[in-house]
């Protein structure tokens, strides 16, 4: 009997102590260093803590919580593969006849992006998982499609204008509005991120929501950050 | 045969010895980046006990402030685990005295350009003590050469444009754009900061006003952008 004890309470061991591993199934051909940083950056994720959340937040993720990020993901992603994604600079990406999976590349360890900046990244792909809603796929970007200083925007990578590309959104609760919402309430809410996380979540924040192109959207949302809803 | 065995001992040593005398007198091969002797002479004091064995007995005023060893190797830890949200960010590297905070710009210039988070983040402690009232203008002027560095053009090679142009590139490459700016994102981040606080003595004030005016000529689009922005709103309050 006390070797039957034993051999469950090292099971329910294994099983908790595995549990972001296990939610989440890597293919065999995922790097040990890739999948490390992956897996450590979901620690950090699920340690995320706060009393408050914007209302829109409250909708798409719950509040502001590491247990709620994390199951938000492995609803919707429940594996992780190997891909360039059709880009030298892409970082991840969903292939649409593979569902709930996400693809990733060796730009997740070899950029040097912050760490809440990568995390963005995974989550702006795993709302494109979502097959009941078309993918959330992207809306084209105005022509012209310019900055606040009234610049036009472009890729600093190319110089080709955005205009037109499919690389902005119209609804505030697509891959950019979701991430964004993310992002923001991070920024303002979470009490157990340092300084230097909330400060990145911001940056980043302001970067999805540029990507926004409904006026009216971008509006509700700005308003949505400025509401806090507490728990 | 003894004496050519005696002969062979004796050379060994002496080239033992040579050897030694080698890496003694050239620690920085020894200790990490920035607290080496090469460090300003202001981070430096006389002081023992904080360097390893292979260098304990070299030139005393070559040894490191052990609170910039100290910070130095926090930092360096946090860098190597890519843990963003390690608490010690908050509890060790804050309220920064002046030598750490020389010690930490060295740092940065000796910090590869493609490593913008490491870069950034050197840029957001020294911003954060300047916007919480703790800056100097020594570090005014290390904000204000960040802001004037060449843009970075790609992740992987700072000097060389990327090439491409797929519609994956266009879809997230907004955060990558926003990661090759990020040390004069957050730099600016903690400038305007520094402004809104209203905690600033009229020479700091002056200073950082200068640094913003300096920025609109920056070779980073970026920077001149957001530069006018921040001057903008400062003048509009
Ligand atoms: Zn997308």
């Amino acid at each position: 009997m006390k070797r039957l004890t034993f051999f469950f309470s090292v099971l329910t061991f294994l099983t908790f102590s595995s549990f972001a591993h296990a939610a989440l199934q890597f293919d065999s051909n995922v790097q040990p260093a890739l999948k490390q940083q992956i897996l450590e950056d979901f620690a950090f994720i699920q340690s995320i803590k706060s009393t408050q959340a914007s209302p829109m937040h409250q909708k798409v993720f719950g509040t502001v919580d590491g247990t709620n990020y994390f199951n938000w993901f492995t609803k919707r992603v429940f594996s992780v593969g190997i891909d360039d994604c059709g880009s030298a600079s892409a970082v991840a990406c969903v292939i649409v006849m593979y569902a709930n999976k996400i693809w990733m590349t060796k730009n997740y360890t070899q950029f040097n992006h912050p760490q809440i900046a990568r995390l963005s990244v995974i989550y702006h792909e795993a709302r494109h998982t979502e097959a009941q809603n078309g993918n959330w796929s992207h809306a084209s970007c105005p022509t012209p499609y310019r900055n606040a200083q009234g610049q036009d925007m472009k890729s600093i990578w190319t110089g080709a204008l955005l205009a037109g590309k499919p690389a902005c959104d119209i609804t505030a609760f697509g891959s950019y509005g979701s991430a964004t919402i993310f992002l923001k309430n991070i920024g303002k809410y979470c009490t157990t991120c340092t300084d230097k996380v909330k400060a990145d979540a911001d940056l980043y924040g302001s970067d999805q929501l540029g990507r926004i192109i409904d006026p009216k959207s971008k509006k509700n949302m700005i308003a949505d950050f400025a509401i806090p809803y507490k728990k | 045969m003894k004496l050519f065995r005696i002969l062979i001992f004796v050379f060994s040593l002496v080239a033992l010895v040579l050897v030694a005398c080698h890496f003694l007198l050239k620690p920085e091969l020894a200790v990490l980046p920035g607290t080496s002797s090469e460090m300003h002479s202001a981070n430096l004091s006389v002081s023992q006990g904080n360097v390893s064995n292979s260098t304990s007995t070299h030139i005393a005023t070559q040894v490191p402030n052990p609170e910039v060893a100290e910070k130095l190797q926090v930092l360096a830890e946090i860098f190597k685990s890519k843990n963003d949200n390690d608490p010690r960010m908050d509890q060790v590297l804050k309220n920064l005295s002046e030598p750490v905070k020389l010690a930490l710009q060295k740092q940065y210039s000796e910090t590869k350009m493609e490593m913008r988070n490491e870069r950034g983040t050197i840029a957001f402690l020294i911003g954060r003590e300047l916007a919480e009232g703790r800056g100097s203008l020594t570090d005014v002027e290390f904000l204000k050469n960040i802001l004037l560095e060449k843009p970075c053009l790609s992740l992987l090679d700072c000097s060389k444009a990327s090439t491409g142009g797929s519609s994956e590139e266009e879809h997230l490459e907004g955060i990558h754009e926003t990661t090759a700016h990020y040390p004069q994102l957050m730099d600016l981040r903690y400038l305007k900061q520094a402004l809104e606080s209203g905690n600033l003595t009229p020479e700091m004030k002056a200073s950082i006003i200068a640094t913003l005016e300096a920025a609109r000529h920056s070779p980073n689009e970026r920077v001149v952008q957001e530069a006018e922005a921040i001057l903008n709103s400062v003048q509009n309050k």
